[in-house]
């Protein structure tokens, strides 16, 4: 029963996931086409990047060197295009998952069916992480052949790891969408509040790193253990793989934000 | 008769908006059970506290004997459902959206619906998207009457679907009460309903004001005899007939409600010159109306 749901959200994402899909490929392709170009202006590159305020360079991921690959690939990819676009998608698949199957009037034929409702969400949200996590594999395959292509040699574990980071992140901020989407049944609401978290947990964390009398709180948001917590170790994923608490923090906010999704949506009337 | 729905002094509020106030009735088995009332009377918020969609905010509702919120899902297994609005998937063709409602239930639905595709009359290779109204309707009730449930719960099914198939209709819904299935059916035009119906509810402003069955309730509707005169005659000589209730004057006609025999109402009018008598069968939807009015 839970496979059949799980099967039909599958097939029923597929035509979008492509679209997605293609859309990062190409992204990521293009901006490691420019490796090559950068590699041969490296000291012009530095200059450049190091004239930049530090403020900008907070919000953007933080001070990377430039004149490496890895370095290249965290300022312009991993540090903020990847996880917006990870973030947006995995917005949408969440917020569309209930909230947009109650306010198109989809949800009560199918909850009028024998499926309890923690079924129903459970099944929702495991296709959620289904989508993401081959997504990740799509976007990890695209970068190992980049790598390649244009002679970045960045070890391919890492760049599949750094796509894991990139997904395990936006399964976070796709959970509060998921969460107040089965909690208010509202789409569009329910986009707002993943969307204004991931945002505001990105920009939050950057000024963290600027201002002291607010630095204790980038331990509270789930985007410092994207990338702020490698910083602070003094660390890239790019070069020396994944950390286990940062990865596992993040999946423990996703699982939690699931648990209270489960619990909200089977107390609470379907409008 | 064992009772398959039983509300028990059952409230819905929306904050202090109170959709249904103290209601109580009972459901039996094998029944049709006709929920009547206007638009926004509180149907469709009975209905989904049935189905479980809805916690009740006082009283209870059991279905089966369980508690239609707490075992709903046990519930589900035993009840077909049109909802007052039904949207399916619009990507789905009809064939791949009852397959997949069937996959969910675990059944493997038989010729019945091969049948109920014929009566209705239904293209399933056609995407939702591109069906009418009344198609996406039939869509819908197919997919609520093809396991045979034991109880079918039917919000406003007519709505949207022509005279013929509505005939089809009444006429599916009677050969599964013969098979000894219960349906809770729902409408706001009664005479939509009336022929199927064995009990009727009237709701008004989220109260239940009368249970009946329907043939109490046809016993209450008087026909009407209609005179026309060749000129206006006068009130007096309709006063105080014998077998005849209320009497209104409408310019030179004369509708009189029959209560009895027409004798005396024959013999007053012969004094006058008859343009054209009329006769007019009871109709439910006044007595509803009255209901509605009171």
């Amino acid at each position: 029963m839970i496979k059949t749901l799980i099967f039909r959200t599958l097939r029923d994402q597929k035509i979008t996931f492509f679209y997605w899909s293609l859309g990062i490929s190409l992204i990521s392709l293009l901006l490691m086409a420019f490796w090559p170009v950068i590699e041969s202006e490296a000291d012009l590159m530095q200059q450049y990047m190091d004239a930049l305020p530090e403020e900008m360079l907070a919000i953007f991921g933080g001070a990377s060197n430039i004149t490496t690959p890895e370095g290249y690939l965290n300022i312009e990819l991993m540090g903020f295009i990847a996880p917006i676009v990870f973030m947006i998608y995995s917005i949408h698949l969440a917020a569309s998952f209930i909230g947009g199957e109650e306010e198109k009037g989809t949800l009560e034929i199918i909850l009028s069916l024998p499926i309890t409702r923690y079924r129903f969400i459970a099944g929702k949200y495991i296709s959620f992480v289904i989508i993401l996590l081959i997504f990740a594999i799509i976007f990890g395959i695209i970068l190992m052949i980049g790598s390649t292509l244009f002679s970045m040699g960045i070890e391919n574990l890492f760049l599949f790891l750094a796509s894991i980071n990139v997904m395990v992140n936006a399964l976070v901020i796709g959970s509060i969408s998921f969460f107040v989407s089965a909690y208010t049944g509202k789409r569009n609401l329910a986009m707002a509040v993943g969307a204004a978290w991931g945002i505001g947990g990105n920009i939050l964390v950057g000024l963290t790193s600027l201002v002291d009398s607010i630095e204790p709180i980038k331990y509270l948001i789930p985007f410092y253990y994207y990338k702020g917590y490698y910083q602070d170790v003094g660390e890239d994923v790019l070069t020396h793989g994944l950390a286990l608490l940062p990865i596992l923090g993040l999946i423990f906010s996703a699982a939690i934000l699931f648990l209270g999704s489960l619990i909200i949506f089977s107390r609470r009337d379907i409008k | 008769m064992d009772q398959i729905i039983q509300t028990r002094n059952f409230s819905k509020s929306y904050g202090e908006n109170l959709a249904v106030d103290d209601v109580t009735f009972d459901v039996l088995q094998g029944e049709i059970f006709g929920y009547i009332g206007p638009n926004g009377a509180g149907k469709s918020t009975t209905i989904r506290s049935i189905l479980g969609f809805i916690r009740p905010s006082k009283g209870n509702i059991t279905v089966f004997g369980l508690d239609s919120y707490k075992d709903a899902n046990l519930i589900h297994e035993k009840i077909g459902y049109l909802p007052s609005d039904p949207i399916i998937d619009p990507k789905y063709t009809g064939r791949e959206a009852l397959d997949y409602f069937d996959s969910i239930r675990q059944t493997k639905s038989d010729q019945f619906r091969d049948y109920l595709v014929e009566v209705f009359d239904c293209d399933l290779s056609l995407r939702i998207s591109t069906l009418s109204r009344g198609n996406r309707q039939k869509i819908s009730l197919i997919q609520a009457l093809m396991f045979r449930p034991q109880l079918l719960v039917l919000d406003e099914p007519t709505s949207g679907l022509d005279p013929l198939v509505q005939l089809e209709f009444n006429r599916v819904i009677k050969q599964l009460k013969d098979d000894g299935i219960t349906v809770f059916i729902s409408s706001h035009v009664l005479s939509e309903v009336e022929e199927l119906c064995d009990r009727i509810g009237v709701v008004r402003d989220g109260v239940l004001v009368a249970v009946e069955t329907t043939k109490t309730l046809k016993d209450q509707a008087k026909p009407n005899i209609k005179i026309e005169f060749s000129e206006k005659v006068p009130e007096d000589a309709f006063s105080n007939l014998k077998g005849i209730g209320e009497v209104i004057f409408e310019g030179k006609n004369v509708v009189a409600e029959i209560t009895g025999d027409i004798d005396q109402l024959v013999k007053a009018a012969s004094a006058f010159t008859v343009k054209k008598i009329t006769s007019t069968e009871p109709n439910l939807d006044e007595i509803f109306l009255r209901y509605y009015e009171s």
